[in-house]
């Protein structure tokens, strides 16, 4: 499992609204059983979030929680839209940023109702690429 | 000397330690000043001013001073800060009485730790009796000695005190050798540094004096000390960033750079610079944490290998000491692990954290401490044995919270669980793993290989240390114990889960407690304690539906499951199944596995009917759409109906599904099928499809969402001069959101679904329902009229429903009776009198089957005949206008009687043909003269439609059909109208006399008129109707008329009035031949008083003497009028006199000028008497100016009866008054009359209905003639009338 990141948006309802997992480059898929290990690590991490993000002035909240070997890195939007990633090192900030310049594109989009489910293919890729660049590099 | 000559072991001090100063020279004197000097030294801050840049501090000095001892100074390369003697003073007396030069007296007055102290440093005191001589002689000698020793080692920071007793100076009578003493030892030792030398004066009395000289001495001796701190620990820190610098050497050494640092860290600790202390140590943290990273990438140091040697130990982190020894000389001996160095670390930087007052940062450090180390080890690839890391983290956990707890009270931990509630979730999760690894959670308990196991965990905590020995609650017991017994596991482990869950949940972080909750329900589970878990499963999975994360979902399902089936709850068991078995999450042989749970229970429990397992269908099949044959869903008793339902089967294999029902609901609603029609055209896709909204979206929606936040801004302005007072936000909302939610309610039990048990019900048996879409149908036949709702779909497995309680949208079919019905319409839009129009006549079967023979018994009408060809033919439609067949149709005409041989046809089925009706113009009505419209007779309702504008008269026709399935006949009208209108005149030419007719066509059709005929019914045989007319066939246009004119001839004298019948053939001009001779169109009508009585003729003559009239100059106007008759019947009436044989009647004639062309000068009217006789003339004499130029018309010339007073009229006028209002007021009231005789305009009043005039006074009246009786000669006639004056104007009057 190590070397792959899992990226989740959360909704206004608490309610997942983008997922994307990350495996690094010739490993092959992991087993299934971790990935609701990520959702419920993920969705565990509001509670930290929700706390956190009252308390700092920054988008980028850093660590907010961990499970063994897992870090949890959050990132709030500016519509309280909480954006995880579940990793196991380094700092997610530069995802983030490459993550929210997107996001606000697309979020303005008249067509693409607030908080629901993101079912944009191009948008998918985008992420993918963004992960690509700053996650697994 | 009492003082141990061995060198001091490298003292390790905590608070107790202190600066070290030196003291040689006189210790006596030194201890007689000492407790002064270490109370007065703290006393007053000093301020430290740092280099590189660091902020100025103030301290508070305090010192530990010790002899002075060669040994004690520094040897070169020797690191130790901490022994390092910041200060060397030299106490020295003046005017001392006695020169007892003693050194036997040892004082000890450092104070010592127990722990630490070996320094059993006496002072060495040197009384000096200070003279000049005594200087001299010895204390020289003596400084001289401490000076080269010091500048041996290169150590200048010195003080020397010259302590003055007063006493003694009293005594001394000679003042100067004080000061040249002093002098001296200023000239002697401090060249160039005076200051270093300080005096202190009567140090033990209590005087201005003295105090003023302890102030100069001890901000001296402070000033001295920082100096001398700034500037070895500079120097220190020089060394140490050289050090630094050297890391990337091959020899380089964390430890030893380690202790190096640390003693600088221990330095600014014993300043009680503690935020500076831990500064050191997170250097010291985040370089060796670097250097894992680094290691990480591939760039490994050496000496970091060392840290990679396997973990032996994981006894904890030891808190509860200021400095843990054991690990620092592992450290120092290079002999320490990985974990030993952090454990190490931790604990100084806890150390420090807690002096600074920061609890609940240690309790944050430690938990990114304890992930990061079991992160480090991973790095470096230590190998660890299984369950180590998760002993040390759990004993860690606990120390760090006992260490905290030990240190803060009860409210302050209380406020402060976001803090520490981490490590309580991570020493759960910890101890969970334990259990899990040492076989502690299974059932039977640790097996061998367990036992083996639990003792090399054991083996590795080591002994406990001494410190926690006394303590009941050790980390170090908590563990032993727990990993003992499953018992004592258990116990462990719950009160660590309950405690974590309150935790979470008391500071709202209800995703973690439910997360921990989950953990404990497997815990539950796994000891087998189903009961205990389902409470936590249901609490967690009702959080993640509730938010709809669908993995959490599917695996907290999954764990229900199982305690359901342990639970012998057999409901909840297989409705958990059919929503797993449809979960897209789980692999194909899991949902394969669920569904066949709920198959097998199906079929065992076929043999105990009667209990039955009723679950949602949603998860099991979902309904996608529902389709009606026929399409509109409405049919008839005895109809067949059906239902065609997408099933989409969730199951991941074919289920045999022995029914599936749809339950109606029926409700008597007769006729209530257009409705329905209606709602389908609005509701149903035009296939008669009903599509159903798929229920699940593939997340599933939150279901207990809060409402979204309503916030508005608010402003509230001052009311004087609108400037902001306040600015907020409102949540309007906020009795939704702060609303109690609900916690008891569960979303996975049984929805509470109550199978409806209806009479009616459409069934569908032995179905195997594939996964994906399946077609189901449905058939039934229609009994009761009625319209029925489908409500629940059901689908029977075994004892198992699965059950859609409601349909939405609602769903219904409309079963109709409808009795047998006859429409007869026109095809056009009106149908036409006089010829042939079309008719179609609709039988609706309904209930009633037409058989062989039944006929429709049509009672005609005289006037209306049916038209009856060879080749009529009936067609028959099903009820859905699809045509079925069609038969030739016997039509059978009698007398009074059109008998319709009807073809044979089903129920609910119709029949369609077209018959020609033909309106026979019926016998004629007398018209009278008035009647300007001729109208055709009818045979029933004579509809008086006659509005002036072009409509057409219509005449009813009322047919009476017998009908087969009725006793009752049918009553029809038809209406037709009639397309001509015809009007008659009377036209007179002196007493010649003319008829017209005029026939306008006012229908859209086209047509013929031939032999046009007027004849006199009565066959007068004194008249003659001589016709004028054009040829026939005459074609008449749709909306145009023509014209029929005859010349009235008699022989004797007329009849006062005549009776005209008028008659014209008519055809449709584009009709062909038509089967029947069409009857003509007739007209009938009277003309009365047609024959000419009087004829008037006017003439208006140029004044005598000229040859034309003039305008402005009076021309006269002769009218005469003359009898052309004689007495006549038309005469006999009121006005009519008799005298002598004579008769005469009563005439007024009136002259009007409507034009203005003429000013009637003097009366306008007149009465006459008349004679009664042929060739009688009135002539009548007026003047009249005209008043234009030109070619002017005669004024009108009007003659009327003039009646006497009848009794019965009320309404009269006086003829006086009358003729006296100048004939002003007769326009006003008299009633045009439209065309009658002559061609001129004819005005008269029956009635002069004026309102004004009316006294009830008997009046004569007037009555206009007839307008064939009088005949205008002058009528047309125009008088040339030439302008008065040369002026040349011309006045022109078009009017």
């Amino acid at each position: 499992m190590s070397g792959s990141f899992y990226f989740v948006i959360v909704g206004h309802h608490d309610h997942p609204v983008f997922e994307m997992e990350f495996l690094p480059a010739g490993k092959p898929e992991s087993k299934d059983h971790h990935h609701h290990l990520n959702q419920f690590l993920a969705h565990a991490a509001l509670d930290h979030i929700d706390e956190n993000m009252w308390l700092s002035d920054n988008m980028y909240l850093k660590t907010v929680d961990k499970f063994n070997e897992w870090l949890v890195s959050a990132f709030v939007t500016a519509e309280h839209m909480r954006c995880i990633i579940l990793h196991e090192t380094r700092k997610k900030k530069n995802f983030f940023t490459g993550f929210y310049d997107l996001y606000r594109k697309f979020a303005m989009n008249p067509f693409y109702e607030a908080i629901s489910p993101i079912p944009s293919n191009a948008f998918d890729r985008k992420v993918q690429f963004l992960g690509k660049k700053h996650l697994l590099s | 000397m009492d003082a141990p000559e061995a060198p001091l072991p490298p003292v390790i001090y905590t608070m107790e330690n202190k600066p070290i100063v030196t003291c040689a020279g006189d210790q006596n004197l030194f201890t007689s000043i000492y407790p002064t000097l270490s109370q007065q030294l703290p006393r007053e801050p000093m301020e430290w001013r740092r280099s590189y840049g660091r902020a100025p501090k103030m301290i508070h000095l305090e010192s530990n001073f010790v002899q002075f001892k060669e040994e004690l100074l520094p040897k070169d390369g020797n690191k130790a800060l901490l022994t390092f003697p910041f200060l060397h003073i030299y106490w020295t007396e003046c005017c001392l009485l006695k020169m007892s030069p003693s050194f036997e007296t040892s004082i000890t007055y450092a104070r010592y730790s127990g722990h630490f102290s070996s320094v059993n440093s006496c002072l060495f005191c040197a009384k000096t009796r200070l003279d000049t001589e005594v200087y001299k002689a010895t204390v020289k000698d003596d400084l001289t000695k401490w000076q080269n020793v010091l500048k041996a080692h290169s150590s200048v920071d010195w003080l020397i005190v010259v302590v003055e007793n007063d006493a003694k100076k009293k005594n001394k009578t000679n003042i100067l050798p004080r000061t040249s003493i002093v002098d001296k030892i200023r000239n002697d030792f401090c060249n160039k540094q005076s200051d270093r030398c300080v005096v202190l004066s009567d140090p033990l009395k209590d005087s201005s004096r003295t105090q003023e000289s302890w102030n100069a001495f001890l901000t001296k001796l402070r000033t001295s000390l920082l100096m001398s701190f700034t500037k070895n620990l500079g120097k220190f820190e020089d060394d140490m960033r050289t050090l630094r610098e050297k890391r990337t050497e091959p020899g380089w050494s964390f430890c030893d750079y380690f202790m190096v640092q640390e003693e600088l860290a221990f330095v600014f600790e014993m300043l009680q610079q503690f935020e500076d202390a831990l500064v050191q140590y997170d250097e010291l943290d985040a370089l060796f944490s670097q250097y894992v990273v680094n290691f990480g990438a591939g760039d490994g140091a050496n000496w970091l290998t060392f840290f990679c040697q396997p973990v032996k130990s994981w006894n904890g982190l030891i808190l509860r000491k200021p400095i843990d020894m054991e690990k620092r000389e592992l450290i120092q001996r290079q002999e320490a692990t990985l974990l030993d160095l952090r454990s190490y670390l931790f604990s100084r930087q806890c150390t420090l954290l807690l002096f600074l007052q920061r609890p609940w940062e240690v309790a944050q450090r430690a938990l990114e401490l304890l992930h990061g180390c079991v992160q480090e080890l991973k790095l470096l690839e230590v190998s660890v044995p299984p369950g180590a890391l998760d002993c040390w983290v759990f004993l860690s956990c606990l120390e760090v919270l006992q260490r905290i707890e030990g240190c803060c009270d009860r409210a302050q931990i209380d406020s402060n669980i976001a803090h520490t509630v981490g490590l309580w979730s991570y020493a759960t999760e910890k101890l969970k793993s334990l259990g899990y690894l040492c076989g502690l959670v299974s059932e039977k308990g640790p097996n061998s290989e367990d036992l083996n196991r639990i003792v090399d965990l054991l083996a590795g905590l080591g002994a406990e240390r001494p410190e926690t020995a006394n303590t009941a609650q050790s980390p170090y017991k908590k563990l032993k114990e727990a990993l003992s017994s499953v018992e004592a596991f258990e116990k462990h482990y719950l009160d660590l889960s309950h405690a974590a869950i309150e935790m979470h949940t008391s500071i709202g972080r209800l995703r973690s407690a439910k997360f921990v909750g989950k953990d404990l329900a497997e815990f539950y589970m796994r000891k087998k304690s189903p009961q205990k878990a389902e409470v936590y499963l249901q609490g967690a999975l009702k959080n993640y539906l509730a938010e709809g994360w669908a993995l959490p979902i599917t695996h907290t399902r999954k764990q229900l499951a199982e305690c359901q089936k342990h639970l012998g709850q057999t409901e909840n068991y297989l409705q958990t199944s059919s929503l797993l078995a449809s979960d897209h999450h789980l692999t194909e042989d899991e949902r394969k596995h669920f569904c066949r749970e709920i198959l097998s229970f199906a079929s065992r429990q076929t043999d105990s009917p009667g209990q039955k397992i009723v679950l949602p269908l949603h998860c099991f099949a979902q309904l996608r759409d529902l389709h009606f044959t026929p399409s509109n869903a409405v049919v008839h008793v005895g109809g067949v109906l059906s239902v065609e339902i997408t099933l989409c089967s969730q199951m991941p294999m074919p289920v045999h599904v022995e029914q599936v029902a749809i339950n109606v609901h029926f409700s008597i609603e007769k006729n209530n099928y257009r409705k329905t029609a209606e709602w389908l055209t609005k509701h149903k896709t035009s296939n008669g499809t009903i599509n159903f909204p798929t229920e699940t979206s593939p997340l599933p929606v939150p279901q207990n969402n809060l409402p979204a936040l309503e916030l508005y801004e608010m402003f509230e302005r001052s009311p004087s001069d609108n400037s902001l007072n306040t600015t907020g936000i409102i949540c309007k909302n906020v009795h939704m959101l702060l609303r109690r939610q609900e916690s008891s309610t569960s979303l996975e039990t049984s929805s509470g679904v109550a199978l409806e048990d209806g009479a009616h019900v459409l069934k569908c048996s032995g179905v195997t329902l594939e996964p994906g879409a399946n077609r189901i149908t449905f058939r039934t036949q229609a009994r009761e009229p009625g319209t029925y709702t489908l409500r629940q779909l059901c689908a029977s497995v075994g004892p198992v429903r699965f059950v859609l309680p409601h349909l939405y949208p609602p769903v219904q079919y409309d079963v109709y009776s409808q009795e047998p019905q006859l429409r007869v319409e026109p095809l056009a839009d009106s149908l036409l009198a006089g010829i042939p129009q079309k008719v179609k006549f609709t039988v609706t079967t309904g209930h009633y089957t037409v058989k062989n023979g039944d006929s429709l018994q049509l009672s005609n009408a005289e006037a209306m005949l049916i038209l009856c060809h060879a080749e009529n033919r009936a067609v028959i439609y099903s009820n859905t206008r699809e045509k079925a067949s069609d038969a030739l149709l016997r039509v059978q005409s009698s007398d009074k009687v059109t008998s319709i041989s009807l073809p044979a046809a089903p129920a609910y089925h119709v029949i369609e043909f077209e018959l020609e009706v033909l309106s026979l113009p019926s016998a004629p009505v007398t018209g009278g003269e008035s009647s300007v419209l001729g109208m055709t007779e009818s045979h029933g309702k004579h509809k008086d439609t006659q509005k002036a504008g072009q409509c057409m008269a219509t005449t009813d026709h009322k047919v009476s059909i017998d009908c087969p399935w009725s006793i009752y006949s049918t009553v029809i009208a038809l209406t037709f109208s009639v397309p001509f209108r015809t009007t008659h005149s009377l036209l007179s030419a002196g007493t010649r006399k003319y008829i017209q007719v005029c026939v306008q066509n006012l229908s859209e059709l086209d047509f013929e008129l031939s032999d046009g005929h007027l004849v006199d019914p009565d066959s007068n045989a004194d008249l003659r109707l001589v016709p004028l007319n054009a040829k026939s066939p005459q074609h008449i246009h749709s909306k145009q008329s023509v014209f029929f004119v005859w010349e009235l001839k008699w022989t004797r004298e007329p009849p006062p009035s005549l009776r005209c019948r008028f008659s014209v053939g008519s055809s449709p001009a584009s009709g062909g031949r038509l089967s029947i001779p069409l009857k003509p169109y007739t007209y009938e009508f009277r003309v009365e008083n047609f024959f000419t009585l009087y004829n008037v003729r006017a003439e208006i003559l140029p004044p005598s003497g000229t040859e034309h009239c003039r305008t402005g100059s009076l021309c006269s106007l002769e009218v005469s009028i003359t009898r052309l008759s004689d007495l006549l019947e038309v005469d006999k009436d009121e006005a009519l006199t008799e005298s002598d044989e004579y008769f005469s009647t009563k005439l007024m004639y009136e002259v009007v000028d409507n034009s203005s062309n003429w000013a009637v000068c003097g009366k306008s009217s007149g009465v006459i008497s008349m004679p009664v006789a042929a060739r009688a003339t009135h002539r009548v004499h007026m003047e009249v100016m005209p008043l234009f130029a030109g070619y002017l018309p005669l004024p009108d010339v009007r003659l009327f009866k003039y009646l006497p007073h009848h009794s019965a009229h009320s309404s009269q006028l006086d003829a006086d008054s009358w003729i006296e209002s100048d004939g002003l007021s007769v326009d006003k009231h008299v009633d045009e009359q439209p065309d009658g005789g002559g061609g001129g305009r004819c005005r008269g009043s029956a009635h002069l209905a004026s309102g004004g005039e009316h006294r009830g006074l008997p009046m004569p009246r007037l009555q206009a003639l007839p307008p064939g009786q009088v005949f205008n000669a002058s009528v047309g006639t125009q008088v040339l009338v030439i302008p008065s004056k040369d002026d040349h104007v011309l006045e022109v009057s078009v009017t």
